[in-house]
């Protein structure tokens, strides 16, 4: 055997020993300050897997898949303060990132594959999302990442035609697929229904999961660099104080501030919200605007994304919650929807739960409380908060009906 | 550089040799780059 041949054979089975002991130091290291990352949800978390994947393999932590709902309204009740010291044994561990929308969200969680397989999580929307879909070019360009379109693309867990149909939505933005020839390419095989594109799809999967699975170890390597860059502000010495949490009392304080907060006008938003807006929308009688309310619904891509979002949890092996907003319904009836129409967005949100066997608290006995949101999308109040901490709590501890 | 004659000196030097450049070029082209066009949030 040629003594060049020998090099190359050694050189390789080092550096494959090296690759493996490395991804191991990676995880190792991620795994020390994953609860130090719980709190922060920087973009390296969003836009990548790997701290999302040791999330998971973390039994106090409890991912949270939303979006401005999540962040919105900083307060001593929102989620990630409210349980930063493990009151009742966990913390929240946020993957929220404002904008995002199921069709986001579906990437982000096909780039975690098994390791979703049996694990609690919470899905995190808003009705706005469905009756005003905001994912535009530009907001989607800011959570499209290659590592999660090629963990979706060739993702050995999912269904042909679940990836079929994603791809299909991926490629009404098409300028983020520009990039990358092979990926943009193996999607139009994808989406293309004749047995030639079948084949070459099947024949490129090698190569793309190939491509995904070093896209893994440059995740980690990413990490690594986080890490180190950020130690000083990342503090693995995480202060836990068990305490039982008076749900009743926390509401009382929770709701004097949402009340102080939302006094400047008549629906019970933000002040910060109402002073933004500027003026009053003109009154209409309730229900002459349902039509365009209900259509908005049924033509909002949003509804489909949902149903795709909901698949490929279903099709991944996850256990999530899904946990809605209510509809503020003083100002919706002001601004001429009905609460009939209402009922009918909140009965194809709990028909699509129930269809594919997932829990939801949609929070709809809770349209008539003014101070749940701080606007109309709603993003959560303080008091709403505490309802949503008390469900993420009784979610994590195996108490949801 | 002259590579030794001996040949397991040969094999050694010659895999040290591979291996820098694999490490090299991992260190230079495999950090990936998951960043996202910057967009600012209109709804806060």
């Amino acid at each position: 055997m040629p003594v060049f041949l020998i090099a190359v054979s050694c050189s390789v089975f080092f550096m494959a020993i090296f690759i493996f002991y490395g991804q191991k130091y990676a995880e190792d290291l991620e795994r020390k300050h994953i609860h130090a990352m719980a709190p922060l949800y920087p973009d390296i978390v969003i836009n990548a897997a790997a701290f999302q994947k040791i999330a998971l393999d973390t039994p106090d932590l409890l991912p949270v898949y939303g979006a401005s709902e999540e962040h919105k309204e900083i307060g001593p009740y929102q989620a990630n303060q409210f349980f930063q010291n493990y009151p009742t044994g966990f913390a929240p561990f946020d993957d929220s990132k404002g904008g995002a929308q199921s069709l986001t969200e579906i990437q982000a969680l096909a780039s975690l594959g098994d390791s979703l397989k049996g694990k609690k999580i919470i899905i995190s929307f808003t009705p706005k999302q469905f009756y005003w879909p905001t994912l535009d070019d530009k907001t989607y360009a800011g959570f499209f990442t290659n590592l999660h379109a090629y963990e979706l693309i060739f993702n050995p867990t999912l269904s042909y035609s679940t990836k079929q149909s994603v791809a299909k939505r991926m490629q009404d933005y098409s300028k983020t697929l520009k990039g990358d020839k092979f990926l943009s390419f193996a999607i139009n095989e994808l989406t293309s229904d004749s047995m030639a594109s079948k084949i070459m799809y099947w024949t490129m999967y090698p190569l793309g999961r190939l491509q995904a699975d070093i896209m893994e170890l440059q995740d980690h390597y990413q990490s690594v660099l986080y890490i180190s860059k950020n130690q000083k502000s990342l503090n693995t010495d995480i202060r836990r104080e068990a305490r039982n949490i008076d749900w009743q009392n926390e509401l009382a304080n929770a709701r004097d501030i949402a009340i102080k907060r939302g006094s400047s006008n008549p629906f019970g938003f933000s002040e910060n919200y109402w002073r933004r807006k500027g003026h009053l929308d003109q009154q209409e009688s309730v229900g002459s605007e349902d039509a365009k309310f209900l259509e908005k619904i049924r033509n909002s891509k949003e509804s489909s994304d949902f149903v795709l979002l909901l698949q490929v949890l279903k099709e991944l092996g996850a256990k999530p919650l899904l946990v809605g907003r209510p509809m503020n319904d003083k100002y919706f009836n002001y601004v001429g929807i009905s609460n009939e129409a209402m009922d009918r967005y909140f009965g194809f949100v709990e028909k699509e739960a129930a269809r594919f066997g997932f829990p939801l608290v949609d929070f709809k006995d809770y349209r008539g409380d003014s101070y749940f949101g701080v606007d109309p999308a709603p993003h959560t109040s303080q008091e709403g908060w505490v309802y949503v901490d008390k469900i993420y709590n009784d979610f994590y501890h195996g108490n949801t009906k | 550089m002259e590579i030794p004659n001996k040949p397991v000196l040969k094999i050694i030097v010659l895999t040290l040799f591979y291996l820098a450049i694999m490490v090299s070029l991992t260190a230079m082209y495999g950090k990936g780059n998951f960043e996202t066009p910057k967009f600012i949030y209109q709804e806060f």
